[in-house]
């Protein structure tokens, strides 16, 4: 099982990012808001390949 | 009979903020059996918003200033030693800064965030929107850092990368 991390950036303007892997379910949303804090989002989205990526793990796991 | 999986992703929001992304993932294994699963994957991007005293002192203190604190407001003074109108609840005295400058306050507004009070003159001398960038960057690292530790967070290492817009910090945690 891919192991959960999280990396978060923050410019010299004081712009950050936070990157997470490896989350399944509620947990995500948790981890991203404790980080978050009062900060305002100016830019938020869904991770394509981690949700490809599980899709294919998956098919593969059925198929053994 | 397994079929090709389908994935369906959709965004949940929680409340008034986009702070929670569900990835659903529909995987059907034979006509009769379909199997849901929700998956999240995150990336967000935020400007820091100062509204925590206790990083902003220490963000401060990192960056060489000694700041007072006063709850209730004090008053900052000018560069000839003369008492001000402002008042602000974080202030660098002006003898921290250059010979000729003013104190510099981060007032607390109604809605808790710290507001910066620089003089025109300081702006001009390099107190301006960089440096506020810089103060916003150690505030968010530790910020960042606080809740880390208090989540039990495992620390994996800190970071400066060069990029085209100047010096980001990178902090790596691993989630148990």
């Amino acid at each position: 099982m891919k192991e959960k991390s999280v990396t978060i950036e923050i410019d010299e303007q004081g712009n950050s990012s936070i990157d997470l892997e490896g989350f399944q379910g509620k947990g995500c949303g948790d981890v991203v808001k404790a980080f978050q804090g009062g900060d305002a989002v100016t830019k938020s989205q869904a991770k394509r390949e981690f949700y490809v990526q599980t899709a294919r793990q998956q098919s593969q796991q059925r198929q053994a | 009979m397994r079929r090709a999986v389908e994935v369906l992703p959709e965004l949940a929001r929680t409340g008034d903020s986009n702070i929670c992304v569900a990835v659903v993932v529909l995987v059907s294994v034979s006509d009769s059996c379909v199997a849901w699963r929700s998956i999240m994957s995150k990336y967000q991007e935020m400007r820091t918003v100062v509204s925590h005293e206790g990083h902003l002192i220490e963000a401060l203190k990192e960056m060489g200033y000694a700041p007072e604190v006063c709850v209730e407001g004090t008053a900052l003074f000018g560069y000839m030693g003369d008492e001000r109108l402002e008042r602000a609840q974080v202030v660098i005295r002006r003898r921290q800064l250059d010979s000729a400058s003013n104190d510099i306050g981060f007032r607390r507004d109604e809605s808790g965030v710290y507001r910066a009070i620089i003089s025109e003159y300081d702006r001009g001398i390099g107190f301006d929107q960089d440096w506020l960038g810089r103060i916003a960057q150690t505030y968010k690292e530790r910020q960042t850092m606080a809740v880390a530790k208090a989540k039990g967070y495992v620390f994996q290492g800190r970071q400066m990368i060069e990029t085209r817009q100047g010096k980001k910090v990178q902090l790596r945690f691993a989630v148990r």
